[in-house]
């Protein structure tokens, strides 16, 4: 790899705290291994070094970005860079005059979950109570003249609900509207058993977004995203290994994604010690599945190569225990009964409803022991 | 660059001038009056036909929005 290509997007997780425990949460199963150690120095540090390697966009996540009290001095650090800050947030602990500052040090979007239509649906999904509050920070997002994007993350126990999911971001007057189905990795690969959709659902939710799609142009836009499991070929995992994405972790390990650091043998450096620069051209972790000279066949081969680059590497290693092959989602991959296998599981009748296994530091240290 | 949540959109020269003249109170005539200064080889006609495609594609986008 002679020169490494330029990064549009930083994923600034800047915490793995988090008030709600989503079943199918996508930071690792084994985040209570990971402090907060990053300084708001080191953050801010990182946001310059990001944005002059290319980086136009920053989105704050965690956990929830909020129980970061320098949350105030990152947004306004990157909005003295120019860049387009979006703060992806569960909306507790969240006060309508923290809202409002965060707004005048130029924060540009806020995306708020919602977990489902239905409150006590939604709170049993997230583990606690927060439904009605996330409504009314939902609010507070358009009264106080951000755009605001919702996001609901869909699967086989709220599928047939997305009706009702795209009613109420109508009545909160998202601009923008993400049915983003969960991606069975980590927490959701926990759970898949009482997650993962048949195909009939899926394509029943697909057909009401799509004609929602068509009705709410211009006034809202809807995006539709199907768990890879149900994917002919997999989509191209962020837009490709160490590519245009690059995600700091709450420690400081710079990423290519939110769970490259669960990859065995794979050293990624951490940004306390290095430049953003240096570890995103050259740390190992970074380099290992960048470009196509890793791929095996039959990617190597393929002409989608360049438009998948292999799918997901993360999704390689938990189904098949090797990050190096195929992505199994992939109907090419040697691997694939896999993935049929778990579809077909999904539509045996009468199926009992696993008992979920929350996203809580309790479940994460005993997994991680 | 034109940035919106997630997403970027490269635009070209033209499209980037017609974004800067979208101030709420410009109409596409007064677009266009302003547009004819900036390119010399191009007449009324053509950039009147840019400025309303362009319009359109972003409205249809949600990137522009209609006051009122």
């Amino acid at each position: 790899m002679s020169s490494a290509p330029r990064p549009y997007t930083l994923i600034a997780e800047l915490t793995y705290a988090c008030p709600l425990h989503c079943v199918y949460c996508s930071n690792p199963i084994d985040f209570t291994r990971h402090d907060d150690t990053l300084e708001e120095a080191d953050w801010r540090r990182v946001l310059r070094e990001a944005e002059r390697l290319g980086v136009v966009q920053v989105n704050f996540t965690g956990g929830e970005p909020l129980l970061r009290s320098d949350l105030e001095a990152l947004i306004a650090e990157a909005r003295s860079l120019d860049l387009y800050s979006n703060l992806i947030t569960s909306g507790i602990p969240l006060e309508r005059e923290r809202l409002e500052r965060l707004r005048r040090l130029g924060l540009d979007n806020v995306q708020v979950s919602i977990q489902d239509a239905r409150p006590d649906e939604s709170d049993r999904i997230a583990g606690r109570e927060a439904f009605h509050r996330k409504l009314e920070v939902a609010r507070w997002v358009k009264e106080l003249g951000f755009p605001l994007t919702v996001n609901t993350v869909l699967h086989r126990q709220n599928l047939e609900r997305i009706g009702e999911v795209i009613a109420l971001a109508e009545e909160l007057h998202a601009d923008r509207l993400e049915l983003a189905n969960a991606q069975y990795l980590g927490w959701a690969q926990r759970n898949r058993a009482a997650l993962l959709p048949t195909q009939a659902q899926l394509e029943g939710a697909r057909s009401v977004a799509a004609a929602a799609r068509a009705r709410l142009e211009g006034r809202m836009e809807v995006v539709f995203v199907v768990p890879d499991y149900y994917a002919r070929f997999p989509p191209a995992c962020m837009d490709g290994w160490g590519r245009r994405f690059m995600v700091v972790s709450p420690d400081g390990l710079l990423l290519p994604c939110l769970l490259a650091h669960t990859l065995p043998g794979l050293s990624f450096g951490n940004v306390r010690a290095r430049s953003v620069e240096e570890l995103w051209s050259s740390s190992p972790g970074m380099v290992a599945f960048r470009g196509e000279s890793w791929m095996p066949e039959p990617c190597r081969s393929c002409e989608r190569r360049s438009i998948d680059f292999g799918g997901c590497r993360c999704q390689a290693f938990q189904l098949t225990g090797n990050a190096a092959v195929t992505d199994p989602a992939c109907s090419l991959s040697p691997d694939h009964q896999l993935v049929e296998a778990a579809r077909s599981e999904a539509t045996r009748p009468a199926r009992e409803l696993a008992i979920f296994n929350y996203r809580t530091p309790r479940n994460s240290r005993e997994s991680s022991r | 660059m034109l940035l919106y949540p997630e997403r970027g959109l490269a635009l070209n020269a033209t499209a980037a001038s017609i974004l800067k003249l979208c101030d709420g109170e410009l109409t596409v005539d007064g677009m266009v009056e302003k547009l004819r200064g900036e390119y010399l080889d191009r007449s009324a006609e053509e950039l009147r036909r840019d400025v309303l495609e362009f319009l359109e594609e972003m409205a249809s986008r949600g990137l522009l929005q209609v006051p009122g």
